[in-house]
């Protein structure tokens, strides 16, 4: 479908957002609505022995409190474990764990009862250390242990390989706890109606499993259940899992009313979803030409307190572990381990993040020991469609590894990087590096990937699109909408979307892993076609112009067997009683069979980015200020540039703040930094330069050749950053963020 | 959850000294309010009344009068960054409040603000010490004059009485000869508290070297603290840019302070930071009346 | 309208993830008289509690719920959403 025209429009919600008339789930009220309080755990590790609610329910505005023991279904929640409880029963394992809820009239009636909800504790050791974790005599965070998944994939001989090797790079790599900051915090109103059934309004990621997550808890037909979930005040995995939608069902279903929340930021910063943070230690051997001979590496993932995602991201950082290089002998194991250090889940790049930090570090490690450059030793080593992955599967679609390769190498960054290095004052040092990363799109092996979508030939002869998937800043929207209309040869402005609702718009999978642009593209261009068999069906029915006859969109109408009509006039004859519907549905192409032991594995289809970054660091202060970034993506074919280079704005942003800044620190369970004052994300004032170089190989598997960005974009910066500050000073940084006092130190180790 | 309060919008300073004598020790002052909006939303602040300052437009100026620059409680750090008067006369209170915040926090904050709040990372406080600057505290009693370097009594802590208010600061206008500085370290380039911050002044004498310095730290002890040992040692630099030399002589206020570790960094690394800070900050100024050799 | 088989038709189902404990095969084939609803083979497999809250159940792409009156040829997918990135 190279004849599609896709015209580069503004995003479609741009003006509702700058206006700020865009409605929020979170800025929705409903008469008669209460506000809930979560009563959050004083513990991060302890047994519950009793919960009074007496005095908060005495309380003159209290409507109900709310324990464990109200929870009509399931007490527990979790995407691939349900072990998460919505209100805890008999111990909490994290400081924003729920031991009760409160509804009241007002906001501040709710706190001040949360208040008065008095809880008897049994206060129980804290295990705070994924390593500690795994002893056998450490405190055990769930009856059955602390490991939530082990996996170990192996090919070749690693030992062997290692033996063989000229140069073993031997390190153990850190990264943080980040945490998703988006602007729109966990928030929603749970509405009952009339007939028993439940409205949830709640920003988030995937309607149609909160839909299910919640008919678990409320123990009710999932189809008593409305999710309304778009538009999203941000994500990045944030908001994938449930958050706060349990508990103010419950609350809604027991009190009748309409029931809200929205989170502060603090309490969002100690409850919510974060990063898992890695240890990965590494051992990667090369021969003295610069190839690979040997990859170990071992992960631990401190899961926090409960399952969630973790498992299917410890996998895919396992599947990344050796990014898409040759390596013949590998060793991936990995340990997700239950700690009190809160709860970690979902965050765009899913684990790949945390392992090519340690790949790509030793890989220019390896380059210094050997007299090479960094581009030749990666290109040395870059894979090709059908070779085989350093986990054992085929490589059968589009691998692009060499292509951003060197496209990143002759930006002008990399090209003039000796300029760019210069600096006239004496304590200041300048470095560039590059980095590059692969990232598996979609749900992976064993897991039904779908999605579907419905064209709906309004009255009027414009369009409405109906599709699950959710805009939550991605501009994925405007994408669709520019799809849409360039399949059916209308203006954009005649297309609009209704999305992440259960009910009038159709379930295609969650709107993360890369996959949103991808799998629209396909049930977009069912659906389209459906459309134009619906279309000669209708024709047919009414004028027998056969049954099997050919439509196809043109010029703001379709050529049909009884001539061009107009979309106008095609609805004004058909389209008047109930639209005329093209449905649409598509399954994600997947490998035959998964990896042994490692379940998800492999992914099929792959984004590819790289990145090279040129940073200023202060020796005298250790300050590190990222300045410019020069990007290669590829797209598969670009569908809005300005959206592609806005997701490389905002991923290199969040990569720098991965990289420089952004760390939820946990001493003993609590929670340290609570705000945006102490939890550090970077400002526009911190944010680099741009050079964007998009390449465009079309994905062949999909209707309209283009591939999800949104995580791979956020990858490579991070060890480009790391990379570039030992290009600057010498000092290898293991362990991220990359602050100014551990660069100092790093600068001086003398320093005690 | 923040309390119910009473509230006062003072129209002028008479008012707000009237409202101030009758509440006493119940009563909030609020200027910008971004440092008390913060203290109740965090339940830190045990008065009931707040009286706001932030419509007193008598006390938002910034002039100078005879070789002295005077600035209002109430202008904003915006005012002060922009001020042609202080870019002349008092650069480094300049630089300071240019480096608060972001610039709403830089549209709503004022200096007297900052200063009262007596926050040991206050930007502008060492600046305002370098330029010797004067507090002008006025009561229902009438007004009084401290010397900024005894203003402050520990962190969060000034000599204010509770029916007392910062009018205004003044300090002697800087002239030809005359070098003044900033340098802040944050955890990023924006909206940071100051993990240290410098200020320096530096008279230049005819045989160009520096005859009276004046240098302060910030964020480094309980309240700021001017570093004299580390003056001597600038007033004893040969009249060239030496690099080295520079950071020798900064190398001495490792010394003068007495920092703490907390979440942002550890005394260790604050005392080799407020180092770099002074050096990078004083060879840059320096380098604008001493050459190479 | 198609007119249904007036004999039986064949089916396949397909289990996913924890699903697959409810039956010997993760895959297998059913012949079935006409008229057969998804929710039979539901009940059938003995689907109950919070794994039957969380189920889905897809043909070709398009979720399917318990009323989906079987066709021949069918290949019905038993899985939890349990996917993420
Ligand atoms: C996001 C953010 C970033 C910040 N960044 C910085 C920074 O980089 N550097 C920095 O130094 N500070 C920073 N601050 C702190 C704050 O903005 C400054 O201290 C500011 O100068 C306070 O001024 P204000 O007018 O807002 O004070 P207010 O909040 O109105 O008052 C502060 C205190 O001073 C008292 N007070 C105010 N005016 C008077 C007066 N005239 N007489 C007597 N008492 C008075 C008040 O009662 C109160 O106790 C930041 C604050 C926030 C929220």
């Amino acid at each position: 479908m190279d004849d599609i025209h896709f015209e580069q429009i503004a995003r479609v919600d741009a003006q509702g957002k700058a206006c700020g008339t865009t409605a929020y789930m979170s800025d929705l009220s409903f008469p008669g609505m209460l506000y809930a309080w979560f009563v959050r755990s004083k513990y991060p590790h302890a047994l519950v022995k009793s919960v009074d609610i007496s005095k908060a329910m005495a309380l003159d505005g209290v409507v109900t409190v709310l324990t464990a023991a109200d929870v009509t279904g399931f007490n527990g929640f979790g995407i691939v474990n349900p072990d998460m409880p919505v209100i805890c029963g008999d111990k909490v394992r994290y400081m924003g764990d729920t031991v009760a809820l409160v509804a009241a009239t007002t906001e501040r009636i709710a706190e001040q009862a949360a208040a008065l909800v008095e809880v008897e504790y049994e206060v129980l050791p804290v295990v705070d250390d994924p390593i500690e974790a795994l002893k056998p005599d450490a405190p055990k965070v769930h009856d059955k242990g602390n490991v939530c998944l082990h996996t170990l994939i192996t090919k070749g001989d690693v030992e062997q390989g290692l033996r063989e090797a000229d140069v073993v790079i031997e390190h153990e790599y850190r990264t943080p706890r980040q945490a998703h900051t988006a602007l729109e915090t966990e928030s929603g109103v749970a509405v009952p109606e009339a007939d028993g059934s439940l409205s949830m309004y709640a920003g988030s990621q995937y309607a149609f499993r909160d839909q299910l997550q919640l008919a678990r808890i409320l123990g009710i037909n999932p189809r008593m259940i409305r999710v309304y979930s778009n538009p999203v005040g941000g994500g990045f995995g944030g908001k994938d899992e449930l958050t706060i939608q349990g508990g103010i069902a419950l609350l809604a279903m027991k009190t009748g009313k309409p029931v809200k929340v929205v989170l502060s930021r603090e309490e969002s910063l100690v409850s919510g979803w974060k990063r898992h943070p890695f240890i990965v230690r590494t051992r990667t051997g090369f021969k003295s030409d610069g190839t690979m001979l040997a990859n170990d590496v071992t992960c631990y993932e401190d899961k926090g307190a409960y399952s969630s995602l973790g498992g299917p991201i410890l996998n895919l950082a396992l599947e990344h572990a050796s990014s898409l290089y040759r390596v013949p002998n590998t060793r991936h194991e990995g340990w997700a381990v239950f700690t009190n250090n809160g709860i970690c889940g979902a965050f765009r790049g899913f684990g790949v993040p945390q392992v090519l930090f340690a790949l790509e570090s030793n890989m220019d490690e390896a380059a210094e020991k050997l007299g090479l450059d960094p581009v030749t030793i990666r290109r040395k080593n870059v894979l090709y469609q059908g070779e085989v992955s350093p986990i054992g599967h085929t490589l059968r679609t589009g691998v692009s590894m060499d292509l951003v390769l060197d496209a990143v190498e002759k930006s002008d960054l990399w090209q003039h990087r000796e300029e760019y290095k210069k600096t006239d004052k004496p304590w200041l040092r300048r470095g560039v590096a590059l980095s590059l990363a692969p990232q598996g799109a979609g749900l992976g092996v064993g897991i039904p990937d779908y999605g579907g979508a419905y064209i709906d030939l309004d009255r009027d002869g414009n369009f409405t699109l109906r599709i699950g998937l959710v805009e939550y800043g991605q501009g994925t929207h405007t994408g669709f909408t520019q799809m849409a209309a360039g399949l059916l040869h209308v203006d954009p402005s005649r297309v609009r979307i209704v999305a992440g609702q259960t009910e009038g718009s159709v379930d295609a999978g969650p709107a993360t892993a890369s996959r949103s642009m991808y799998t629209a593209s396909n049930a977009i261009a069912a659906a389209f076609h459906d459309l134009g068999v619906k279309v000669a069906g209708a024709l047919d029915a009414k004028y027998h112009t056969g049954a099997d006859a050919v439509c196809e969109a043109k010029d703001g109408g379709m050529t049909t067997p009884a001539g061009f009509r107009t979309y106008e006039e095609l609805a004004q004859e058909f389209s008047q009683e109930s639209p005329l519907r093209g449905e649409g549905y598509f399954v994600w192409p997947t490998a035959d069979r998964e990896i042994p032991g490692a379940a998800g594995l492999p992914h099929w289809i792959y984004s590819f980015a790289a990145q090279a970054a040129l940073v200023e660091v202060n020796t005298l202060t250790g300050e590190t200020h990222l300045l410019k970034v020069a990007t290669a993506l590829d797209t598969g074919r670009t569908v809005n540039l300005q959206q592609v280079e806005g997701q490389i704005d905002g991923g290199v942003a969040q990569g720098e703040g991965f990289a420089l800044f952004e760390d939820t620190l946990i001493a003993k369970g609590q929670v340290r930094t609570k705000n945006l004052s102490t939890y550090i994300i970077p400002t526009v004032q911190d944010v680099p330069e741009h050079e964007y170089i998009i390449l465009e190989n079309p994905e062949g598997t999909s209707a309209l050749g283009v591939r999800g960005i949104g995580e791979v974009v956020m990858v490579p910066v991070i060890p480009a950053v790391a990379l570039a500050i030992h290009d600057a000073t010498g000092v290898w940084v293991r362990q991220l963020p990359a602050t100014p006092e551990r660069v100092y130190r790093l600068l001086h180790p003398d320093v005690q | 959850m923040i309390k119910e309060l009473e509230y006062y919008a003072a129209r002028d300073l008479k008012e707000a000294l009237k409202l101030a004598e009758q509440y006493g020790s119940r009563k909030r002052f609020l200027s910008g309010g971004t440092d008390v909006t913060v203290r109740l939303k965090e339940g830190l602040v045990k008065e009931d009344v707040i009286v706001d300052l932030s419509h007193v437009a008598e006390l938002r100026f910034v002039r100078e009068e005879s070789g002295i620059v005077h600035v209002g409680a109430c202008a904003t750090h915006a005012d002060l960054s922009a001020s042609p008067i202080l870019q002349q006369h008092g650069c480094a209170l300049a630089l300071a409040a240019s480096r608060v915040g972001g610039p709403q926090i830089r549209n709503m904050g004022t200096v007297g603000g900052n200063v009262a709040n007596a926050s040991p990372a206050g930007d502008t406080i060492p600046a305002l010490i370098v330029l010797d600057a004067v507090v002008s505290i006025a009561s229902h009693k009438g007004i009084r004059e401290v010397p900024i370097i005894d203003f402050f009594t520990g962190p969060g802590r000034s000599v204010l009485a509770a029916e007392e208010l910062v009018t205004e600061l003044h300090f002697p206008a800087t002239g030809s000869g005359e070098l003044t500085g900033f340098g802040k370290l944050g955890a990023r380039q924006a909206m940071t508290i100051s993990t240290a911050n410098v200020a320096f002044y530096f008279r230049i004498g005819d045989n160009h070297r520096i005859v009276e310095a004046r240098i302060a730290f910030g964020s480094v002890a309980p309240t700021v603290v001017r570093a004299h040992k580390t003056e001597q040692m600038f007033c004893q630099l040969p009249p060239v840019l030496s690099w080295d030399a520079i950071r020798g002589a900064a190398q001495m206020a490792w010394k003068e302070v007495a920092p703490i570790d907390d979440l942002r960094a550890t005394a260790v690394y604050r005392k080799e930071a407020v180092v770099g800070l002074l050096a990078e900050a004083a060879y840059e100024a320096l380098a604008s009346c001493w050459h190479e050799r | 309208m198609k007119r249904l088989p007036l004999a039986g038709m064949n089916v396949k189902i397909k289990l996913f993830q924890d699903y697959k404990q409810y039956h010997d095969t993760p895959e297998y084939e059913l012949e079935l008289p006409a008229g057969t609803t998804a929710g039979e083979i539901v009940r059938q497999l003995g689907i109950k509690g919070p794994e039957l809250a969380y189920l889905i159940l897809i043909l070709k792409g398009k979720r399917v719920y318990e009323e989906y009156v079987l066709q021949d040829g069918d290949e019905l997918l038993f899985a939890a959403p349990i996917g993420g990135g």
